[in-house]
């Protein structure tokens, strides 16, 4: 079994809600961001397919275009939604990596 | 890759294209162009499928609601006929769709479907704001009724092949078609006529559509008000 398949979130929608809540990024930004900090090279189409699912939920919104970029920013609903799922996340994390420790 | 964006819908190309568009000439170099062409088709699925740029949009047109459902009982009413025509009373095995007596039912036939897709384009209409939303709702029910019906027909050509094979125009046609298996000559038969009968039936249902949401203001005229 691949175990690197499951050592990282790959979650689209999370990376970018993530990414988003440092600071307002566009598309490029938001492709290098994810990269560094979960090593993971999402396609141009997934990242796009996800961006407009989250804007179109209200999660993230578009801000001023810079020149030829669209940069987007999180949402005060974005960011609840986010802290509630990497809450959750983490409580699960906690409770599985105690259980394996006991093993 | 251009080709592959224009795979999307056209609204969420209009929203997002060029942003897409700037990104796969940025990451390029990140990914081969394999990659990025299956990750850009399946997203066009996606978008397709999901979103307010896909198949909601579709669901969110009242009048394109309206065809489907309409569509769905002329097709459920088409059903009843070929299956009383070809199954519960068949023709005798000498007599052809062409002989007078069938002609006349074919055309008595082909008025109330006329009749029922004036109808959808009423009610298209009246769920509208243009005459195109009784256009919408007649295309759809049409490309719905053509395609139900095919299914109908290869379902009743297979499950009951040994009455439809005894068909007086089937066997003839068979018997000049080269074909060793009726079943296969039935269904490959039924299937190819449906890349006509697909298009025809929309425009049938486009222009009956049109007529009847043409009337729709005759309609709501005479239609008595409730209090």
């Amino acid at each position: 079994m691949d175990s690197m398949a499951y050592s990282r979130f790959t979650d689209p929608a999370i990376l970018i809600l993530s990414s988003l809540a440092e600071m307002p990024r566009h598309g490029h930004a938001l492709y290098l961001d994810i990269m560094q900090f979960a090593g993971v090279r999402l396609g141009p189409g997934t990242l796009y397919g996800a961006i407009s699912r989250l804007e179109e939920r209200g999660l993230i919104e578009p801000t001023a275009p810079h020149g030829r970029r669209q940069p987007y920013r999180l949402t005060a609903s974005g960011a609840h939604v986010l802290r509630e799922y990497l809450s959750h996340a983490r409580t699960v994390a906690d409770i599985g990596l105690r259980r394996l420790e006991a093993t | 890759m251009r080709r592959l964006i224009g795979l999307y819908p056209r609204s969420w190309r209009d929203r997002y294209g060029d942003e897409l568009t700037e990104l796969i000439e940025e990451v390029r170099t990140d990914h081969s162009r394999a990659n990025i062409a299956w990750d850009i088709f399946r997203g066009a699925i996606t978008a397709h499928l999901t979103g307010r740029h896909g198949m909601r949009r579709f669901w969110s047109d009242p009048a394109l609601r309206r065809g489907f459902y309409d569509g769905l009982l002329i097709a459920a009413f088409g059903a009843i006929i070929i299956v009383y025509s070809n199954v519960l009373a068949p023709p005798g095995a000498n007599e052809s769709d062409s002989d007078p007596e069938y002609r006349i039912q074919y055309l008595v036939l082909l008025a109330v479907l006329g009749t029922m897709f004036v109808a959808v384009g009423l009610r298209g209409r009246l769920r509208g704001t243009s005459p195109g939303a009784g256009v919408r709702a007649g295309v759809v029910a049409g490309v719905l009724l053509a395609v139900l019906v095919t299914l109908t027909f290869v379902a009743v050509n297979n499950i009951f092949l040994e009455t439809v094979s005894q068909q007086h125009d089937k066997r003839l046609a068979f018997a000049a078609s080269g074909w060793t298996s009726m079943r296969a000559y039935l269904t490959v038969t039924q299937l190819k006529s449906a890349v006509i009968l697909v298009p025809l039936t929309a425009l049938a249902g486009a222009t009956a559509g049109l007529v009847g949401a043409l009337l729709a203001p005759f309609w709501t005229r005479l239609r008595p008000r409730s209090h």
